[in-house]
């Protein structure tokens, strides 16, 4: 947007741009950091159309995805099993795990999720990125089951990311329970 | 009487004539019998007075001979005798020879006069022949008296008795004179029977005048009586016949003519009554006719009012078309002056068409190298083309790069949230590589949509040149078609310039001819003038003739059908 802006002008004045816009963001980040709200970090994934967030405790990388190989008499959210810096992991698919119907492109990324055994990867479309958003929007998982009550833990509506980063609401996912319903 | 009038009129004539034939012939006859009797007259009288004459010179004679005896006999007793025998011989031979020749006159008169008395054509020649007869006989005693009175003087003579002779010598002179005093009164009685013949043929001519005038006068009355029969037999059929006709003339045609017949008068009977017809017929026609007529006259008579009317218009409108053609002739003028502007307009279009055709040319000139120009174009365009691919796959490599980026500040921000409270300025940096990430992402995404749309454009535009290449190769053959155009265009300019001459010529003939056009328009204005007088005069003709038709209707009204 800002390259549009500036490409038709002289050096001189898209470096002046570029240093304004980097500057006025830097101002902003300041002004947000300076509140000093508890946040909670979520890594926003893009299934489809939707929008999730997983917390980001929970992830232990992102990684470009990788073909994998498939196992007879997977569920259907399984893609397959995958070896990664020589660990085997399990990579579900996050929109197959959730119902939805997901595009066959390979493009996507592959998020790993920590301290699970055996090692679980959740196959997204794309990350987006990572979203602060305050505590209070997430369920504890404690909480009795409510009527209706899948893995889903909350909602963020849009505008709530402290960043800024990320515009969009997006739902945030409860980890275990996803995986409770897909690994046993 | 069934004759024609014809042989009737021929029979009359036939008898008129056969009168005066028969007039003629007994004229003729009458004539004859008149010259007959002159002939027969002037025959027996010329021709018994010439016996009487000669019987008169024949006595003369005797008595001369007696006497020349007598004297010769006194001459001889006086003394001288010579040779008086022979002498006397001599005397008394002659003397019988002469009364010989007398006794055959005699003897042949008699005669003659008893025949012609016997013969003698009328009663008073009857009694002149008989006194003639009896004076003859008178005669003829004296000549016997004087014959024996001669005789015995002349014996004496012989005998030379002079004595005797001087006696009876007296004697015989008396008898002598007597003989001729009755030849003189033969004569006489002769010329009272000439008389009577004269008397006779006047007779016979006052005869002949009076039948010739009775035969006249017949033949008159039968030619009056002839002319009267004829007179009846036509006359009084024609005058019925004229009777008839002036009952026709008169206007009464309900008549017929009753006389019929094979005659003349039948037949123009039959022809009259076919003439009535007729005329009925045509009277009965004409009445229609003349009925016809009137109906026809008033037609005519308001026709001509009509007329009349029309020609009072046309006398406006000629004088409208004069007008008009006045403005014509006015137009015409300024055509020609146009006609005139356009031949040089033309011939300016003429040149300008020349003109025209060398920029024609260099258009074509400029056509060929467009297209050879856009064909560089279309070939700078696809190498321009290919370097868009290969800054597309340098855009691919910096995208994955900027992926791969985007990752690894995620992976680093996750790292760095493990890492928990010493990993906060980690995170820090991570989030400023994530957003150079996205940054780069963005900025790779828009050269990419931007090097679509030059993919586009550039599509677009060599599509676009081959387009113009087309259009060019097109353009040229449309300016070579527009060279021929703009030939045949010069072309039909000269002609143009050609036909507006001709215009102008044609124009100045018509400015003649429509001053002919005035001129006659002049000639038809005073035509149609002279048709109002017509037409009045037809009005009146009209209305001349309505009164023509009510008459004729009046005249045949007299005719009785």
């Amino acid at each position: 947007m800002k390259i549009g802006l500036t490409a038709g002008a002289d050096p001189k004045a898209r470096t002046a741009a570029l240093l304004d816009a980097r500057a006025a963001a830097l101002a902003g980040r300041a002004a947000g950091a300076e509140q000093a709200v508890e946040t909670t970090a979520y890594l926003v994934c893009a299934c489809g159309a939707e929008r999730y967030g997983l917390p980001l405790a929970a992830v232990a990388g992102v990684t470009p995805e990788r073909p994998c190989t498939g196992l007879p008499g997977a569920p259907p959210a399984l893609r397959g099993i995958t070896a990664v810096a020589g660990v085997i992991v399990s990579v579900l698919d996050l929109a197959a795990c959730l119902g939805l119907d997901r595009d066959g492109d390979e493009s996507g990324h592959v998020v790993h999720l920590r301290a699970q055994e055996p090692p679980i990867a959740l196959a997204v479309d794309r990350v987006l990125g990572i979203a602060r958003i305050e505590p209070g929007l997430a369920r504890s998982v404690n909480e009795p089951e409510s009527l209706g009550r899948g893995p889903l833990s909350g909602y963020a509506p849009p505008g709530s990311d402290r960043t800024g980063d990320i515009r969009e609401g997006f739902s945030l996912i409860d980890v275990p329970t996803l995986l409770t319903r897909h690994t046993t | 009487m069934s004759l024609s009038i014809g042989k009737r009129i021929l029979l009359g004539f036939v008898a008129a004539s056969l009168i005066v034939a028969a007039l003629g012939a007994y004229a003729l006859r009458q004539i004859g019998s008149v010259r007959d009797m002159t002939d027969l007259i002037v025959t027996r009288d010329v021709g018994v007075l010439r016996q009487l004459d000669d019987l008169g010179n024949v006595a003369r004679n005797m008595g001369l001979v007696r006497r020349n005896a007598v004297i010769a006999v006194l001459t001889q007793g006086q003394g001288n005798s010579a040779s008086p025998s022979t002498r006397q011989d001599d005397f008394l031979g002659s003397w019988r020879q002469n009364v010989a020749e007398l006794e055959r006159l005699l003897n042949t008169i008699a005669s003659e006069v008893k025949e012609y008395q016997s013969t003698a054509l009328s009663a008073e020649r009857v009694a002149a022949w008989n006194r003639l007869g009896s004076v003859f006989t008178e005669t003829g005693e004296a000549f016997r008296l004087v014959r024996s009175a001669s005789e015995q003087q002349l014996r004496a003579v012989d005998a030379r008795d002079i004595a005797t002779v001087e006696t009876r010598n007296d004697e015989v002179n008396r008898l002598h004179d007597g003989l001729l005093r009755s030849i003189a009164n033969a004569r006489t009685a002769l010329d009272g029977v000439i008389a009577a013949g004269q008397h006779s043929v006047s007779e016979i001519y006052r005869n002949s005048l009076l039948s010739v005038a009775i035969t006249v006068a017949a033949s008159i009355l039968l030619s009056i009586l002839v002319t009267a029969l004829i007179s009846r037999a036509v006359v009084r059929p024609l005058e019925d016949v004229m009777r008839f006709v002036a009952q026709i003339g008169a206007g009464d045609l309900t008549g017929r003519l009753n006389r019929t017949g094979n005659d003349e008068i039948g037949r123009l009977g039959d022809t009259l009554n076919g003439m009535v017809a007729g005329l009925s017929d045509l009277a009965r026609t004409n009445r229609a006719a003349t009925a016809d007529l009137n109906a026809a006259a008033a037609e005519i008579r308001a026709s001509a009012q009509e007329q009349a009317a029309s020609v009072e218009e046309q006398f406006a409108a000629v004088q409208e078309t004069a007008a008009t053609v006045d403005e014509i002739t006015h137009s015409g003028a300024q055509i020609s002056k146009r006609a005139t502007e356009v031949i040089a307009t033309a011939q300016a279009a003429a040149q300008t068409a020349r003109s025209g055709l060398r920029a024609a040319t260099d258009t074509a000139k400029a056509m060929e190298s467009i297209r050879e120009q856009g064909e560089a174009v279309a070939g700078n365009i696809v190498a321009l083309s290919e370097k868009t691919q290969a800054i597309g796959e340098i855009i691919v490599t910096v995208n994955d790069i900027s992926e791969r980026t985007h990752l690894l500040a995620l992976n680093a921000a996750i790292e760095a949230a493990a890492a928990g409270e010493s990993g906060r300025s980690f995170a820090v940096v991570a989030s400023e590589m994530k957003l150079l990430a996205d940054q780069a992402k963005g900025a790779t995404a828009q050269v990419r949509g931007i090097l679509g749309e030059i993919q586009r454009g550039i599509n677009a535009s060599v599509m676009l040149t081959e387009e113009a290449v087309k259009r060019a190769a097109a353009g040229k053959n449309r300016t070579d078609s527009t060279v021929r155009t703009i030939e045949e265009m010069a072309a039909r300019v000269e002609e143009g310039v050609q036909t507006f001459q001709q215009i102008v010529a044609s124009t100045n003939q018509q400015q003649l001819g429509i001053e002919q056009v005035m001129g006659a328009l002049q000639n038809i204005r005073q035509a149609s003038q002279q048709t109002a007088a017509g037409t009045r005069e037809v009005e009146t003709a009209s209305a001349n003739l309505t009164e023509l038709a009510q008459g004729l209707m009046a005249l045949a009204e007299r005719y009785r059908l």
